[in-house]
């Protein structure tokens, strides 16, 4: 029996990673980190729309926001971000814009890869940078999963979770861990029956698998003493060639999706929210003006969205780049002017406490990562 | 010598001139910009409605079953501090004063926070979301001064602490009247405890 045969996979998953082990961890992580993939491309001058740039209009004329949340004159915020809004006004939450990974070939394969891996380009990495930075920080943990996202893959073995199911079982998880458990050997087997177990003490819990009830299943894992310390969730579907939409459509779908999912996170975090941080993070931002089904295309720079406890005041951080032809990369991207992987390395050096240069070396695999820590937490 | 010299500037030129050349276009614009050229565009957002937004002091009471008819409840308190490492109780309270507990809820009176900084009353005042079981234990969630701040120290704002049956809690006999003690125990970080000593009596 194959791993696809009984397993069915929904647009969400969700990875916990890093339990500490007692008397293994030296001192426990100060916090704990949490990354939304948003695969396919999010449209970052969609999701916060700099407003006060003149050329912004005539771009998006056919899926320009009627009426954005205004978070100051230069940017707004797509209405359908409603509670990260709120976070905002509450000084907990930030917007880093006109930012990627270093990657412009526009591919979602690559650049899927390469905002997991971390490393110098796509593919060159078997490792992912929160897993290479939940080893820096020495904290292993119980290994298992049955799909570990790369971004989580570490040297040593990470603590994971996925809520597997196989349609029209009704109890499955005994003999369905069986069944996995007797096809492998070895350590293998011993990881999938350490599966069996804790899926057991779990009592047939029946865990839902969108993505916004994982987001608050991983908050109340992430809030336990002595529960896991960083958590990966994935929503999906914003390649939006075609019919984008403006206030309304596709792409506001999906930004309402990933507000409730941050919202999510916040209810079962609960008193752990204070020592949290959630980033997002996406392949590629799309293209400045809209195409002629209504939609955009594969772009370079998008937004980063953070939200959490451990940010001290809300503030939009960028260096604008500008949307006049000249200011786009290759006269039709919105241009990246912050490196992403340096925002991940300051929450990462917020919330394990690590060097930003060991981050810069060990995580990113480069020596030349900029340190923008001071914009984001001070 | 001098024609030696003047072919190696030559050649210099010329790989600089082949290396440049090689160079992606997008490279030699430059993707990152100084550090310094980051800005930090303030955000003006206002939330419009206090009550739109999670509190720091949300609780989920529908776990307990709470007790919204015992009348009028008046109580001293003093919260204290329990460090792990040795056992001990501090003799000195992080806050004292009165409290009212009617009908489940417990509202703050008069009290003082010891702690300096930037601990004042408004704070339990306006925050505190206490409530009342029927066990006679406090549950719910207040803003917590847990250090004290000398002069030359930095302030800090309070910790959000959590008050849920705890195993050493001492609940208030209810159907009591006159000096009924309690101890509401609360875990609030890695180096100590809290501890509400409490005297009641009906009102």
């Amino acid at each position: 029996m194959t791993r696809r045969e009984f397993l069915k996979l929904t647009g969400a998953s969700l990875f916990l990673s890093a339990a500490p082990v007692s008397g293994f961890t030296k001192d426990l992580p100060q916090g704990n980190i949490s990354v939304i993939l948003l695969q396919g491309g999010m449209d970052g001058l969609t999701a916060v729309p700099p407003i006060g740039d003149p050329a912004l209009a005539s771009l998006r004329q056919e899926i320009g926001l009627s009426n954005p949340i205004k978070v100051n004159p230069f940017f707004g915020l797509h209405p359908k971000l409603q509670h990260f809004s709120k976070l905002m006004a509450r000084g907990e939450a930030s917007i880093v814009h006109a930012t990627s990974f270093p990657y412009t070939k526009r591919s979602h394969f690559e650049g899927q890869n390469y905002m997991q891996g971390g490393g110098s380009s796509p593919f060159s990495t078997t490792t992912g940078w929160l897993g290479r930075a939940l080893d820096l920080a020495l904290l292993p943990g119980r290994a298992l999963s049955l799909e570990l996202p790369l971004i989580l893959r570490g040297s040593l073995n990470v603590d994971n979770f996925y809520p597997a199911r196989v349609n029209g079982s009704s109890k499955p998880e005994k003999w369905l861990i069986e069944q996995i458990t007797m096809a492998h050997q070895a350590e293998e087997a011993k990881a999938f029956q350490a599966v069996g177990d804790k899926v057991a003490d779990q009592a047939r819990s029946n865990i839902p698998r969108d993505p916004v009830s994982l987001a608050k299943y991983a908050g109340e894992q992430m809030s336990t003493k002595g529960g896991p310390v960083a958590s990966v969730i994935r929503v999906n579907q914003f390649d939006t060639h075609a019919l984008q939409g403006a206030d309304e459509g596709s792409h506001g779908d999906r930004l309402e999706l990933l507000d409730e999912v941050i919202k999510a996170y916040r209810e079962g975090l609960g008193d752990a929210w204070d020592q949290s941080i959630i980033l997002t993070l996406t392949e590629f931002g799309r293209t400045a003006s809209v195409n002629g089904t209504g939609g955009t295309d594969h772009g370079y720079a998008s937004v980063g969205l953070l939200a959490g406890g451990l940010i001290d005041n809300s503030r939009v951080i960028s260096e604008w780049p500008g949307l006049a032809d000249a200011d786009l990369y290759e006269e039709r991207d919105l241009y990246a002017t912050i490196d992403y992987r340096s925002v991940c390395a300051a929450c990462i050096e917020r919330v394990l406490g690590l060097d930003h240069d060991l981050i810069s070396q060990k995580v990113f695999l480069t020596s030349k990562l900029k340190r923008t820590y001071d914009y984001i937490f001070s | 010598m001098i024609k030696a010299f003047l072919y190696c500037l030559c050649f210099i030129s010329l790989i600089s001139t082949s290396v440049t050349a090689s160079l992606p276009s997008d490279q030699t614009k430059g993707t990152l910009v100084k550090e310094d050229s980051i800005r930090i565009y303030e955000v003006d957002l206002v939330l419009e409605n206090a009550t739109d937004a999670f509190s720091k002091t949300d609780f989920d009471f529908s776990l307990y079953d709470i007790n919204d008819t015992h009348g009028q409840m008046r109580c001293g308190f003093g919260i204290y501090r329990a460090i792990y490492e040795t056992g001990v109780i501090e003799d000195w309270a992080l806050v004292n004063g009165d409290l009212l507990i009617q009908d489940g809820l417990v509202k703050f009176l008069n009290h003082r926070w010891r702690t300096r900084g930037l601990s004042n009353s408004s704070y339990l005042t306006k925050e505190a979301n206490l409530k009342l079981t029927k066990e006679g234990y406090m549950v719910g969630k207040i803003p917590y001064f847990h250090l004290f701040v000398d002069e030359g120290e930095p302030p800090m704002l309070p910790l959000y602490v959590s008050f849920k049956e705890h195993k050493n809690s001492k609940p208030i006999a209810i159907n009591s009247s006159i000096g009924v003690s309690a101890e509401m125990w609360v875990e609030v970080d890695g180096w100590a405890d809290g501890v509400m000593y409490l005297l009641c009596n009906k009102v």
